[in-house]
């Protein structure tokens, strides 16, 4: 091991002969020059006359701007006596990314105020100090080693221990990057957290990483699945436990790291029974689920980290497998694994709600637009005044209800464009069969429209509004039945008469007569971290609620009534919801963005039959799964507009 | 006048009796000077005939191959065919009054139909049963349990059929009334068939009675004088439903000693096609009675032959476990004189009088029907009291009168 030479200054000469360190490998050290800077030590008396400055070199033309060259040298700050106070040693550096990488050591005994094994000592530098051994016996004072990072920002120097050094042109002296990975073995978590993200380096220390050995007792840990769509994201699932002050993290080929700070977690019992020994309580929460949102491909290794200090540890890898891309497969899938509901609103704010959304997205986008396949029945309406479109999906032979009463409503026979939409191919073969007979028994003429793949309610609407001929939609579900002719005139007359109402809505009842919808409101479900949609009144008599026209915050889907201009503005309905929920009250909540007003008609007689007894909330199961994750969607979007109607400012009422 | 009446079969073929009582009615009607041209359209299975096709009998006698595809909501197995060839019928015939003795095997569709050809025509639905009522067969028996079932209703249909919903049944109310409101007026042989239908949703004022009509036989009573009045007839289908299984365990429970002074003849047809637990339990049951000498298995008749059998009779035995409308069997009973004894429900408990034309026992109870039956056998001149008070039954051309009435 070469000394590190300084050109000699006389008062260098005068000190103790001291034993040089190496470093813990034998590396060769080009002897490279100093130059010393005015800076002063930290604590010390500002100021140029400071025991620094004696430290210059007279002979050694002064540098323009006062920062070291980088070099291997070590810098050293005197006191006014001449003993070394502070010394920084660079043994080798390197670049990574916009990073710069030092390795050497320190000594002096204000940085001990500074030495826990990690700190941020400036912004931009992370310095992690160690033990030298080499060094320690060389000085009575503090000595470390040390591993910086320096983030390049533009500057052309930089300021280390009160040292400030200039940063050195790539490449050339560069001892590269290979020299950490064999030394700082010790440091892999140090160098994961502060390696900027997206340095190639990362991968090489990624790849470096061993597993914890058998003693090591700061964490455990097993990736179960790891299961994703590349190009919108993963699921990784598993259990870990790990003692505190040890960090997890999710790391991959390229070194990309998502720590699990964030990650789901649940009990698992049979972690608990097989760790306790070592873990104890720890333990509980070991069940865990994080979404990944970097880059992957089907194949890809995925493993999971433990971040103990410095030092990484790798618990466990797997293998990336391919989710289903399909939206509601992936739903089916993800939703299966196992969080606590109360956790489950966190779970799609920080994890798979994202991923579902984009995969949704992309299923819309790959609808074809196709001119619909359109069959007409009868001789259809000259001007018609208002489409009514009505959805059929699994069964339609509500159809046949419908037509026996809309067949007795002049209104409808003289001004409506009937049109079914067939969203479902399993049955539409046999609706068009079928529809020649409906209209000899019946006598309105209607259209059937049938979607090239099933697109649930908002797309099966959607197209149905695509192909209406008149300025007025309504939108009918197939198990709405009118028991009384002139709804269909009243509603519409509501809408022709005040141009500020954007919507139309009806009272709806139930087949024994009591209420299923009176208007909407929304009503916050704490489980849910939403608000949800709730019909008031609903099972009450009739009779005992007050027949009103109000200015309602929202009506069903189920029947409503809309300008087709007003539709097509808003964007129909939105066909971002997972199979299908609350697209009616984000339909009434756009329009009433535009300043528009809704209103629930309440003196028509039309039967909905709907089950009674439906509630997302308590039924466990997919299904209630979908209905939290289209709540969320919901409550992100709507959140103030749904405050503002619940809790009106009182300066001025809304409802 | 031009009259069609329409049946769900032809006597030629089935000898049910609502076919019997819209033959019988064409018949009558046939013979009116008001009636200008009169045609009977009847439906059948008869594979002579393409499905929906329409094809002649006999002069003015039509049969229509048809058939009930969906018996949820009644409807048609060849709907193609109501809004083709039985328009085209129509047309053709352009009747002023239908009366349609029922849609069962061909589809509630030809009411609405019939309307719509026929826009100023009177059309009259004769209800021979609470099908459109009650999806078990149309007997408001309970499905599970098999109690009888006072009143209908979404959610009590449902819990009898857990496999069609309570909106399954809100739906096939709707349709069945959608269709009914095409008819301008509704008969009903029974009084207690017409309120089972009120409260069903039949306004009352468009559902009126009229009994169905029946021969006259000539009463030779006394011929048949005898001293004792001890013996009993069954007349009709062996069935779980007519109560043959009840009749047999009410003789079971009379006292030997009692029961040889009886004598019981059942003039029984169909027990073959029966399921077989009714079948082991019959040839159980009547066995040791044919030994001991108290029962008589007859078995089945002609429709000639039944006066003569009835008349060897003293009493007819009615003992049906549900309500029925207006059995058939008790206006034959009446017209050769005989007493009847029945359950004490429905359209039974309606057509015979207790204790004035005859006897009821508590229904579905065998030992109540083993104490009227020995009542009747022992109470001396009670037979000559209660065969006293019968009345005859409206003859066909009384019953024609009636439907006629309902036109003008």
């Amino acid at each position: 091991m070469e000394l590190v030479q300084r050109k000699s200054s006389k008062a260098s000469a005068d000190r103790m002969p001291r034993q040089r360190p190496g470093k813990a490998r034998d590396l060769e050290l080009p002897a490279s020059r100093v130059e010393l800077a005015g800076a002063p030590l930290p604590g010390l008396s500002p100021g140029p006359e400071s025991g620094a400055s004696s430290a210059r070199d007279e002979s050694e033309p002064r540098p323009e701007r006062r920062a070291f060259k980088f070099d291997r040298l070590p810098i050293t700050e005197k006191d006014a006596s001449g003993r070394p106070v502070k010394e920084l040693a660079i043994d080798y550096w390197a670049y990574a990314g916009n990073a710069l990488l030092i390795s050497g050591w320190v000594m002096g005994d204000d940085i001990k105020q500074l030495c826990p094994s990690r700190a941020t000592y400036a912004p931009g530098i992370i310095v992690s100090f160690f033990r030298r051994p080499d060094v320690e016996n060389a000085y009575p004072t503090f000595t470390a080693g040390i591993l910086a990072v320096i983030t390049v920002e533009g500057a052309e120097d930089f300021s280390l221990f009160g040292f400030k050094l200039k940063f050195p042109l790539p490449g050339g002296d560069d001892g590269g990057f290979a020299a950490f990975l064999t030394e700082h073995t010790q440091r892999f978590g140090f160098l994961l957290d502060s390696l900027p993200e997206g340095s190639p380096e990362r991968a090489l220390v990624a790849k470096q990483l061993q597993p914890a050995p058998e003693t090591y007792k700061g964490a455990r840990g097993f990736l179960e699945q790891a299961k994703g769509v590349p190009g919108h994201g993963g699921l990784a699932v598993g259990w870990a436990v790990n003692l505190p002050g040890v960090k997890l993290a999710l790391l991959d080929q390229a070194g990309r790291t998502v720590p699990l700070m964030r990650a789901i977690r649940w009990h698992r019992a049979d972690i608990v029974e097989a760790l306790a020994s070592d873990f104890g309580n720890y333990t509980f929460n070991a069940g865990l689920l994080q979404a990944w949102q970097h880059p992957f491909g089907i194949g890809d290794e995925l493993r999971i980290v433990a971040l103990d200090g410095d030092a990484a540890f790798l618990l466990t890898s797997g293998r990336w497998e391919a989710a289903p891309i399909e939206p509601v497969s992936f739903a089916r899938w993800a939703f299966e694994l196992p969080t606590p509901l109360d956790r489950f609103a966190e779970r799609l704010e920080h994890h798979d709600g994202a991923i579902i959304e984009t995969l949704i997205a992309k299923d819309r986008m790959s609808w074809r637009t196709v001119t619909p396949e359109i069959h007409t029945f009868g001789a259809l309406v000259k001007n018609p005044k208002c489409s009514i479109i009505v959805p059929l999906y699994g069964r339609f032979d509500f159809m046949l209800n419908q037509m026996l009463e809309f067949s007795e409503d002049k209104q409808i026979k003289q001004h409506a464009d009937l049109i079914y939409v067939v969203d479902d191919p399993r049955i539409a073969s046999n609706v068009i069969q079928q529809s020649w007979l409906l209209y000899e028994a019946n006598q309105i003429p209607f259209r059937v429209v049938v979607t090239p793949e099933n697109r649930g309610f908002a797309g099966a609407n959607n197209l149905g509004a695509s192909v209406s001929r008149a300025p007025l939609l309504l939108l009918l579900n197939s198990d709405v039945i009118p028991v009384e002719a002139g709804w269909f005139g009243k509603m519409q007359e509501a809408i022709n008469k005040t141009p500020n109402i954007g919507i139309v809505g009806a009272r709806l009842f139930f087949p024994n007569g009591s209420i299923q919808h009176d208007g909407m409101m929304f009503q916050w479900e704490p489980s849910w971290h939403a608000y949800l949609n709730k019909h008031p009144r609903a099972g009450m008599e009739a009779s005992t609620v007050r027949a009103r026209h109000a200015n309602d915050p929202a009506v069903t889907a189920a029947c409503l009534l809309i300008r087709k201009s007003t539709y097509d503005a808003v964007g129909g309905l939105d066909e971002g919801f997972l199979i299908g929920d609350f697209e009616d009250s984000d339909l009434c909540l756009k329009v009433r963005r535009q300043g528009k007003e809704i209103v629930c008609l309440r003196d028509l007689n039309l039967t909905h039959l709907e089950r009674q007894s439906f509630s997302g909330i308590g039924a466990d199961g997919f299904r209630e799964r979908v209905a939290r994750y289209n709540a969320w969607r919901h409550q992100r979007r709507w959140s103030q507009d749904i405050e503002a109607l619940v809790n009106p400012p009182t300066s001025g009422a809304v409802a | 006048m031009k009259v069609l009446v329409i049946a769900h079969g032809h006597p030629d073929f089935s000898v049910g009796g609502a076919e019997l009582a819209a033959y019988n009615l064409y018949s009558a009607l046939k013979d009116r000077t008001d009636v200008r041209e009169i045609t009977f359209l009847a439906r059948t299975d008869h594979t002579s005939l393409a499905p929906g096709a329409i094809g002649l009998k006999r002069t003015n006698e039509y049969l229509w191959r048809q058939d009930i595809g969906d018996w949820f909501r009644l409807q048609s197995s060849y709907p193609n065919a109501i809004y083709t060839t039985f328009r085209e019928f129509l047309r053709t015939k352009q009747p002023d009054v239908v009366f349609v003795h029922h849609f069962a095997n061909i589809g509630v569709e030809i009411l609405r139909e019939l309307r719509r050809t026929l826009p100023n025509a009177f059309i009259a639905l004769t209800l021979h049963e609470y099908m459109a009522i009650c999806q078990r067969n149309g007997q408001m028996v309970k499905n599970q349990t098999k109690r009888l079932c006072y009143r209908e209703s979404i959610e009590d249909c449902n819990l009898c059929f857990p496999n069609y919903s309570v909106q399954d049944f809100w739906l096939r109310k709707h349709f069945l009334q959608k269709h009914f409101e095409a008819a301008d007026m509704f008969i009903s042989p029974s009084e207690f068939l017409r309120q089972r239908y009120v409260d069903w949703g039949i306004p009352g004022e468009l559902i009126t009675v009229i009994e169905n009509g029946q021969p006259t036989f000539s009463r030779s009573s006394d011929s048949h004088r005898r001293d004792r009045r001890n013996r009993f007839g069954f007349f009709g289908q062996v069935t779980e439903y007519k109560g043959v299984d009840l009749l047999l365990n009410a003789l079971h429970s009379i006292s030997p000693q009692v029961r040889k002074s009886l004598l019981v003849e059942i003039h029984g047809a169909n027990l073959e096609v029966q399921g077989e637990w009714l079948r082991e339990f019959v040839e159980k049951r009547r066995t040791p009675l044919i030994a001991e000498g108290s029962l008589r298995w007859v078995g089945p008749y002609e429709p000639q032959e039944l006066q003569r059998r009835m008349s060897k009779v003293d009493w007819v035995v009615v003992p049906s476990i549900w309500w029925e409308n207006s059995p058939m069997v008790i206006q034959e009973a009446f017209c050769c004189g005989r007493p009847v004894i029945c359950s004490g429900i429905g359209g039974m408990a309606e057509k015979v009088r207790d204790g004035v034309d005859g006897l009821h026992f508590e229904a579905r109870n065998p030992t109540d029907l083993a104490d009227v039956l020995t009542r009747a056998a022992t109470t001396e001149g009670l037979w000559d009291e209660l065969a006293s008070n019968i009345q005859q039954p409206i003859t066909y051309g009384q019953c024609a009168e009636a439907y006629m009435r309902l036109v003008a």
